[in-house]
Formats: C-alpha cells, structure tokens, sequence
C-alpha cells in the first residue's frame, strides 16, 4: 500500500499539469465585434490606388493577394494561390489557385480574376501608385480556372514578395461596374466584408464564405465583425482603450509614450515588436555642399544613435544600416560594426575641413505626421552642432512636406520610410540612381550595379553577399542617414486573444482573434 | 422689418463670393497640392502627377478653376472631394449634426453657467465672492480647449466612468444616450464662452446697479429676488445678447479643436483634413457654410434685439 501512494502523487501532478496547460491556452470564442482605435482617418478603400496607411488596415481584412507574408516569421507563404513554381531562367512564375475561396459575393476566385487583377494595376488609366512594382511583368496569361502563369520581362529575385499585401489584392473581373465606387465600397476574399464606410469609423462583417481555417480546422474569422474607430488624438485614443471603448489600439500614435502611459494599467496588455520601418535623415546629394561625400559622412559621424534611441524612443529600437535587424537570413550588419557609425565629432570637423567648409548651415524638416520626426531633429540639432554643422529647423505641414520631398526641394529631412522583407524593395527604390523615390538624387554607379545584379540573382547564398556589400557602401557614402529601427507598439484590452503585433503592420491576425466574455 | 431681414440676406451673396475667392486663391498660394496627396511616398513618377493633375482639373490657371467651381455651385453643386472622390453634398450632410449638435449644446450650456456666475458676481456685496468668480471665469477663459478635454476624459470617461467618449448616437434615436455622449465635448465648448459671457453679465450688473429704477423697484419692497431677475437682468441682457451671438458663431467654427480631442467627425474635422490634405473643394464648402451659419446667427441676433427691447427698431 506504501508504494501506491508516490504513484497516486505523480497521477495528481500529471493531472493538475494537463489542466493547468488548458488553462492557459482557452479555446477560440466565437461572435462580438472588436473595436479598433487608429489616428487617421479612413480615405480610400481602392486596394490599387489607396495610399493612406489607414485604408492599408482596413483593407487588409477585405482584401487578398495571391501570396502573403507570414505574419510571424515574415516569410513568404501560399494564400490564395496554394503553390507555384519557377522556370529555370526565373522567367515564368505558374501559380495553382485554391479552389475553395469565393469572393464575398459568393463567385469563386479564379486565374481570370488574377490577370483581371495585375492588368487593372498596370494600366495607367489606374493611375495605380503601385504599377511600377509589378513593372518587371510582361504578360498574365490564364493557363485554366485555376492556374496562372505571370511571365517577366528579366528574372525578379523578390518578385514573389510583391506579390503581397492589400495593395495586390485580388478582385473580381469587372470588378468597378460589380463594387460600383471601389473608394467607399468593397468586394474582395478575405475574412471580413465592407458593413458600413460611415464619417469617423468603417464597420466590418464576418466574411462567412472566407476559406481559410484556424489549426484545429475551425472555420475563421472568430469574430462577428470588426469596428475601426478613428481618434485623431493620441492622447484620446489611449483614454478609449483605458476606459474600454475600443479593444485594441494600433499604428501612427501608438508609440513608447501610450507604452509607457498604459503600462501597469489594469486590464491591458502591452504589445511590441521590431519595425521593418526605419527612421531616417534624408539628405540632398545634389545640393552644395552636400554632393561632396565628405560632408555627408561628416554628418553621419556627427550623430550619436544610441542616444537618439535613448531619448526619442525610451531605449525601444536598433541602430542599424541598410537591412532590418530583424531580417536574419539576410545578415544585417549591426551599427556598431559600420563605418561611420560611431559618433566621432573631431573626424567629422576634419572631414569638413578638407572638403573646404567652415560652419555647414543645415536646414531640417521633420515629417509633421509622425510626432517622433520633429523629436528627432531637436535632438539632431543638439549633436550636430559640435560636428561644425548649424542645424536649422523647419516646421512645414504634411502637403508642403510631400511637395518638397517630391521636388527634392531640401537641405535634410527627418522622416520613417516603411520597410519589406526583401532588400530588393528596401532599397533600391530610394537608392538606385533612377529609383521611383530617390528624392536624395544619390547616384553611386557600384552600389547601382550591385543592386541591378542581386535584382536578377536568384541564388539566395550569393544575393546576401551582395547586400552586406552594399550595408557595407550605403554606409560609406551616405546617400541618407539610417538612424533607428524603432519598436512598434500596440495596446489591447486583455479580453482580446489571438492578435499577433508583425512588424509588417498586417491586420490579418484579426481574423484569428477573439474577445472573451 | 421684413424688408430689413431680406436686405440682410440678399448681402450675404457678395459676402460669401468674397470669402470664397479669397480662400481659393489663398488655398493655391500654398505650396503642394490634391495630386501630390493622393500619390503620398509611393513614387514621385511627373508623369503619373500630371495624369492626375490633369484628371482633378488642377492643370488649368486658379481662375478657369474657381469660374468652373462657382458655375457648378450655381447649379447647386458642391462637387466632389479630391482626396475621397465622394459627393461634398453627402461629405457635409453627414458631418454637419455632430457640429451643429455640438454647438447648441455648447450654447445652452455656457449660457446656463454664465447667467447664474455672472448675476451673482454683480449683484452680491461680498467681495471675496466677486474675487472668487473673477477668477474662476479667468481660468475658464485662458485654459486651452484640449487640455480641458482631455482632462474631462481622464476624469470622467477613465476614472469614474460617468461618460461614455466616442458614444454619439442620433439625437433622434437615442435622445438620452445622445446627450449623455455629447455632453463632456460640449462642456469642453462651452468653458471659454460661458467665462466670457459671465464676465459680460457681471459688468453688465454692476452698471444697471446704480439706475434709478432699480432703486425705485427696490423702493416699493419687492423682493430682492424680483429685482434682480425683472428689473437689472432684463436690462442688463441687451450687451449680452450681442456677445452670445457673436460665440454662437464661433461656435461652429471653434469646434475643431474639440471635434480633434473627442473624435467627433463634425465639419471643423472636415475642414481641418481638407486644409492638410489640400482637398480644395471641400474647404470651399467647409468655409462657405460656415460663413453662411455665421452671418445667419447674427441676424438672429438682430431680430432678437426687436423683441427684448422694444425701443429698438429696424426701419
């Protein structure tokens, strides 16, 4: 009988731990709406040609591409097409579709909707912001209903990661005259459908067609519908969540301030994660005496980083180069090992002298739109001046700073470019000498080169090479200074389960999140 | 009075084209543009911009613009907004309620604070009573409208959870839930105005003190009470009057801040995002209405005048 009782003992253990793992995984619940407090306001919900980050969250549960981008590892992953493959010279991508999504009107998604798709962003009647991205496409041809075949122009090593996101997502054929105004109505596949486009909020309802199924094959979203509240204010938005009116809180003014505000606070959860975006300090490498490569590293040499992240974002962020820190596969170079990183205001005086400058006045125009830009630059400012640079700020509205971005029409600015997984996407738009959004006017012929060749390489081993020489000159000759990877940050009351915070901004883990009641 | 009631309508005509090319052409005399806003940090293609540039009209000199703006208004059309591509009619009809409910709210409220304040402040003997309000309505005045919004709502929304932020059903559907939603924005709106209001009636008090019929009425021993309310409020309103419609204009305009701080999507949010995002023919809208509202409240004001003063007449 003695025996027994070790042996009863170990059964209760065994027991109280099975019931204890239960406990802390509960099952998904079903129904309610979850409420979503974001600061902009909702102004377009044409997944092709809305530019607003704001229709992008939205949109984001309407809409679906062909591929998507794992929220949590960031890797590319079937969506509405279950698999492809490439030929040999990268030039001919075939997608299978799967076979089970409808759109919300209840016609099944198939391969004419695809090329209906991509040839409504490439025509420029569109006047589709995106159609340089699938620029390298020369033809969509419809193989049968389910499969695709897209062939390129010259082989695009990041080609499947465009062909992510709201912005290429799938609509049906003669999708304008089915949607009627696709800027306030919507018709897509994904896991909620537009309820109401109302002044100051967007009401959506469960997609009950939606295909996709959570890990024990139950049907999604959990949720009855989703409401996006818009609270201009941040310090609103923070006392919504606290008070319980909205459920969640995301995106531009959801920063270490609303963290550090609503930590502790009962009832809420603090979320954060590394961002793909990156703050930078913009600079005119076509302006006097900017052009001079000198004054440039001058001026990276003259910034103290760390600093930066210790006093704009509470210690909440990476310094880094030209590849997100947490993009590993890619062998980001750490800060500390970059030329010209380390703050050194003697060399930085030296560099001016020699490219013949006293004092370099310096006028700086932080991005009205993201509160930590104007932060930034007073900082900047600050640590500048030792380096023998005047720094002058410029405080302009939104409108005048995208016409002066536009127009290269700048000393320097402080503002955040959105990031991607692929370098290719990262990069070469803003560094290539011809590239889509080099408002720097930075033309380096080797840095060209070496983007154009890891463009076309499909060999994964040997494009990573390539872009840690390129971290490697982006750092030597400055065509804008990199400062920060800072953490992004979301709040949720606790009743909500499910949500992952991905550094690519992505609503669609409200698909598989649920409010306990 | 007829008369003088249509005259005053009939020069609300020049007075809104006025205001309406002087905003056109301030509005252009910015730098940046629709198009711009609309393409965002996508691309900086001169192409694409000119495509849409020529697509809003904006191509054409501010003049052909603003001439092709006023006929299409004449016909009764607000026109579309750029940055939305939704009818300015529907844009307007939705924001307008939230903004006029506000404002009326706001009205009733600071009336109702400053009429009680500002009679006691210049009829009572004790100084420190007329100190203590002096004070109080200057806080009122110099306090910043989204500081005290925001400090309503820490208060009243996160603490003690009397106030719901963000509830603002249809007045008609929910008349309770209504005004209990709107209620901390209005009073937000309400403090400055209701400060300067009771000011204006306590010097308005205290100069009727000293009239020889209120020393008559207080002669014949009516009650302290009655004298105050028939004989020096009544006359001590006209002044006030004047200055209530004058924040009963600013009301509407004034809104913005407070449609900021509460996430009302009223006109003055409107207005705010169509000068940010240079959606020129919604501001046009925005500002002709208000204009509109504004000289229409004053000439309520005026009727107003007619009727609690007898002696003044518009011939």
């Amino acid at each position: 009988m003695k025996r027994s009782v070790p042996l009863l003992a170990v059964l209760l253990m065994v027991v109280l731990a099975v019931s204890a793992g239960q406990a802390q995984t509960p099952a998904p619940q079903r129904g309610g709406t979850i409420r979503v407090g974001i600061t902009q306001e909702i102004i377009n919900l044409d997944p092709h040609v809305a530019t607003a980050f704001s229709s992008f969250q939205v949109m984001d549960l309407i809409y679906e591409s062909l591929l998507r981008l794992n929220p949590r590892t960031l890797q590319v992953e079937p969506n509405l097409a279950q698999s492809w493959t490439v030929s040999s010279d990268g030039l001919t991508y075939t997608f299978t579709l799967r076979r089970d999504a409808v759109f919300s009107d209840g016609s099944i998604v198939d391969a004419s909707d695809v090329k209906y798709t991509i040839d409504r962003i490439l025509n420029p009647n569109t006047k589709s912001p995106q159609a340089s991205f699938l620029a390298p496409i020369r033809e969509v041809a419809v193989v049968n209903p389910f499969v695709v075949r897209i062939t390129l122009r010259q082989p695009s090593a990041s080609f499947l990661s465009l062909l992510t996101g709201p912005s290429r997502g799938i609509i049906p054929v003669n999708f304008e005259d089915k949607v009627g105004d696709p800027k306030v109505k919507a018709l897509g596949s994904g896991p909620f459908v537009l309820a109401e486009f109302g002044p100051g909020s967007v009401r959506l309802a469960r997609n009950d067609r939606y295909w996709r199924k959570d890990a024990s094959g139950g049907r999604l979203p959990y949720a009855d519908g989703v409401v996006y509240r818009v609270i201009p204010d941040a310090a609103t938005l923070r006392a919504a969540v606290r008070a319980g009116e909205v459920d969640l809180i995301i995106g531009f003014g959801v920063d270490i301030t609303a963290a550090r505000t609503l930590q502790g606070a009962a009832g809420l959860r603090i979320m954060s994660t590394p961002d793909l975006a990156y703050s930078l300090v913009g600079i005119n490498a076509s302006k006097a005496p900017f052009n001079d490569v000198r004054v440039r590293q001058a001026l990276s040499l003259g910034v103290d980083r760390e600093q930066l992240i210790q006093v704009v974002y509470g210690g909440r962020g990476t310094v880094a180069g030209a590849i997100p820190p947490t993009l590993e596969e890619w062998k980001p170079i750490p800060g500390a090992r970059l030329p010209n990183y380390r703050r050194d205001v003697n060399r930085a005086r030296q560099l001016l002298q020699q490219a013949g400058q006293g004092t370099v006045a310096v006028k700086m125009m932080p991005i009205p739109t993201v509160p930590d830009a104007v932060q930034l630059a007073q900082v900047l400012k600050e640590q500048l001046e030792p380096a023998g640079f005047n720094v002058e700020l410029e405080q302009v509205d939104f409108a005048t700073f995208l016409a002066r971005w536009r127009g290269s029409n700048f000393d320097t600015f402080v503002s955040l470019n959105g990031g991607a997984v692929d370098p290719d996407i990262h990069l070469y738009r803003h560094i290539y000498s011809s590239g889509s959004t080099n408002v720097f006017k930075f033309t380096s012929r080797e840095i060209d080169q070496l983007l154009d060749q890891a463009r076309v390489t499909t060999d994964q081993a040997r494009r990573v090479e390539m872009y840690g020489r390129v971290q490697r000159l982006i750092a030597e000759q400055v065509p804008f200074l990199f400062i920060a990877y800072a953490d992004l940050f979301a709040v949720a009351r606790t009743q909500l389960s499910g949500f992952v915070l991905s550094s690519t901004r992505t609503m669609t883990p409200l698909a598989e999140t649920w409010l306990s009641r | 009075m007829q008369r003088y009631v249509a005259q005053r309508l009939l020069l609300l005509i020049p007075v809104m084209l006025v205001i309406s090319a002087i905003v056109f052409s301030l509005m252009h005399l910015i730098p940046g543009d629709p198009a711009q806003v609309l393409l965002g940090f996508e691309n900086t293609d001169p192409a694409q911009l000119e495509a849409v540039r020529r697509d809003l009209g904006l191509d054409r000199p501010i003049y052909v613009q603003y001439g092709r703006w006023l006929g299409k208004l004449l016909r009764g059309d607000l026109g579309t907004s750029v940055r939305t591509g939704r009818p300015i009619r529907v844009l307007i009809a939705e924001a307008i309620p939230f903004t006029l409910e506000l404002s009326a709210y706001a009205l009733v409220l600071a009336i109702a604070i400053a009429i009680p304040v500002g009679t006691l402040a210049g009829t009572t003997r004790s100084k420190l009573a007329d100190g203590a309000m002096q004070t109080l309505t200057l806080f009122g005045l110099s306090l910043p409208a989204f500081w005290v919004g925001a400090m309503l709502i820490l208060l009243f929304s996160v603490e003690l959870r009397w106030f719901p932020i963000l509830t603002y059903p249809g007045l008609g559907e929910a008349p309770l839930a209504n005004l209990r939603g709107f209620f901390l924005p209005a009073l937000t709106l309400a403090v400055p105005n209701a400060a300067s209001i009771a000011r204006m009636v306590r010097s308005s008090m205290v100069a009727v003190r000293g009239e020889e019929y209120v020393k008559v009425a207080r002669a014949k021993g009516l009650r302290e009470a009655v004298v105050v309310r028939r004989h020096m409020l009544k006359n001590a309103l006209i002044p006030v009057i004047t200055l209530i419609g004058i924040v009963a204009g600013y009301l509407l305009g004034g809104s913005i801040v407070v449609e900021q701080v509460f996430a009302i999507p009223g006109v003055g949010r409107l207005g705010l995002q169509a000068i940010t995002q240079r959606d020129y023919p919604v501001l046009q809208a925005v500002v002709l209405m208000v204009t509109g509202l504004f000289v229409l409240v004053n000439l309520v004001v005026d009727v107003i005048y007619v009727l609690l003063d007898p002696r003044i007449r518009y011939a």
